[in-house]
């Protein structure tokens, strides 16, 4: 009987102590932060080490749980058969991080873009939908807060922390992001907002009565010195429109141009531009030729 | 049960190894839903073990990892929080050694299910964000699915090692 009283109060000290964390958190007291960088100096580098050791066998797990998507197949498919015309003793994994990457700094050097490369090497939990990501790169490499992160499809996130050897990227997906975008054949701005799911964020347009359709493309609209968000980089295809024209409330969804599942090879975009590159890389990606001959 | 250090030393090792699997193995493996919540399954495993009180102590401190270790940034206190009220529950379970019945895999699965509400819900309280309610629901039957498999496997380990942990050193 006396354990159970003490047991509750117990449980209900903690939960006091609970509520204060979350006040000093809110309040973005710097004990908090502080304590924070400190933990990500320490955990970073054991989480780097498990995902370079058990990198091969989550990736097989990967391709066995996409198994019956049949674009993903196709595309493991196009790579391996890439990876075995060029040099059958490079595995795919490499491979695939080797085009991913020259992807990435292909886009970059087309736009103008100074990029540092990083690897994902922890997701959030899905459970809580936090839709953020840890890359191998931090405050020793040049990064800082704030800078826009790349793949070779587009616009992937921004970063939000920095540790030493670690960053903290909050994706485009997630629900607190928000970025600027702008439609890449009409000009016309609005706001893409993430919902926190993986495949998905949502449109709205400043004018309720521009023309916008399915397939259509949408590019970031760019922030001074490329930061939050660099410009110019697809963000994503319109895939179905809810409300009609004029409703104010109109809003587009948007499939990521980037694949949020499977992000791997990264850049981290360091020095902009001297001018901005609106929709250079959109248009690199849509004809292959013109990032061919940067 | 009481603590002494061979048994707080363990405690921190398999909630450190449980978050460690969760955010560079699990949730890289592309499984359908929910990420498994191991570090959920071994909390509930210790304070199955332990008892109401010290389990509810070890369900903040894990949840204080979860909270501040990359690559977190949502509010700190939510799922210590959480974690704490779901190990004070599991506390009063009492666990039998050999493989876990039906009873004890059902209320882990149980709550792990209240964990994912009670984590949208805070995070919808105290953060910003907008929530998917609509994925809610699959998010919590995997998730649910996914604790009650890890249940069979690390119930009877954690259990095990934390008997062991007090034989060895002459405590008992």
């Amino acid at each position: 009987m006396r354990d159970a009283i003490r047991a509750r109060a117990v449980l209900g000290l903690l939960l006091l102590a609970s509520i204060t964390l979350v006040l000093l958190d809110v309040r973005g007291s710097g004990a908090v932060s502080g304590v924070r960088g400190l933990t990500a100096a320490v955990v970073g580098p054991v989480e780097q080490a498990v995902t370079a050791l058990t990198a091969p066998f989550t990736a097989m797990s990967r391709s066995a749980m996409s198994f019956g998507d049949k674009a993903v197949r196709e595309q493991e498919a196009a790579n391996q058969l890439n990876s075995l015309a060029s040099n059958p003793g490079v595995s795919t994994q490499v491979a695939r991080q080797a085009a991913e990457l020259e992807q990435v700094l292909k886009v970059a050097g087309v736009a103008g873009y100074q990029v540092i490369p990083a690897r994902v090497v922890a997701y959030g939990s899905g459970q809580s939908f936090s839709g953020e990501v840890t890359i191998d790169a931090g405050s020793r490499d040049g990064l800082a807060t704030d800078m826009s992160v790349v793949t070779g499809d587009g616009l992937v996130g921004r970063i939000v922390a920095v540790a030493p050897s670690t960053s903290v990227v909050q994706l485009i997906t997630n629900g607190e992001s928000v970025v600027g975008a702008r439609m890449l054949d009409s000009g016309q701005a609005g706001a893409l907002s993430g919902v926190g799911q993986a495949g998905q964020a949502v449109l709205r347009l400043l004018d309720p009565t521009a023309a916008i359709k399915e397939g259509d493309k949408v590019v970031s609209f760019g922030s001074p010195n490329a930061r939050p968000y660099a410009g110019g980089l697809p963000l994503g295809t319109v895939t179905s429109i809810r409300g009609d024209a004029g409703q104010a409330d109109r809003e587009a969804l948007i499939t990521p141009a980037a694949s949020m599942t499977a992000l791997d090879v990264v850049g981290v975009v360091v020095v902009a531009p001297r001018t901005q590159p609106r929709t250079a890389t959109a248009s690199a990606q849509a004809s292959p030729s013109l990032g061919a001959t940067p | 049960m009481r603590m002494n250090l061979p048994r707080v030393l363990l405690i921190i090792a398999s909630v450190f190894t449980a978050f460690i699997l969760q955010s560079c193995v699990l949730s890289r493996l592309g499984l359908p839903g929910a990420t498994p919540n191991l570090v959920l399954v071994v909390v509930i495993a210790i304070a199955m073990a332990a008892g109401p009180g010290s389990g509810a102590i070890v369900g903040f401190s894990a949840g204080v990892l979860v909270d501040i270790a990359p690559p977190a940034t949502g509010s700190l206190g939510q799922s210590a929080a959480v974690f704490a009220v779901a190990a004070y529950i599991a506390g009063h379970v009492q666990l039998e050694r050999g493989l876990p019945d039906l009873r004890v895999v059902g209320t882990v699965a149980a709550l792990s299910a209240g964990v994912t509400v009670a984590l949208v819900v805070s995070d919808s309280l105290v953060g910003s964000g907008q929530f998917p309610w609509s994925a809610l629901p699959s998010s919590m039957l995997s998730g649910a699915v996914y604790a009650g498999l890890l249940s069979l496997i690390f119930l009877p380990a954690i259990s095990g090692l934390y008997r062991g942990a007090i034989e060895e050193t002459g405590f008992a």
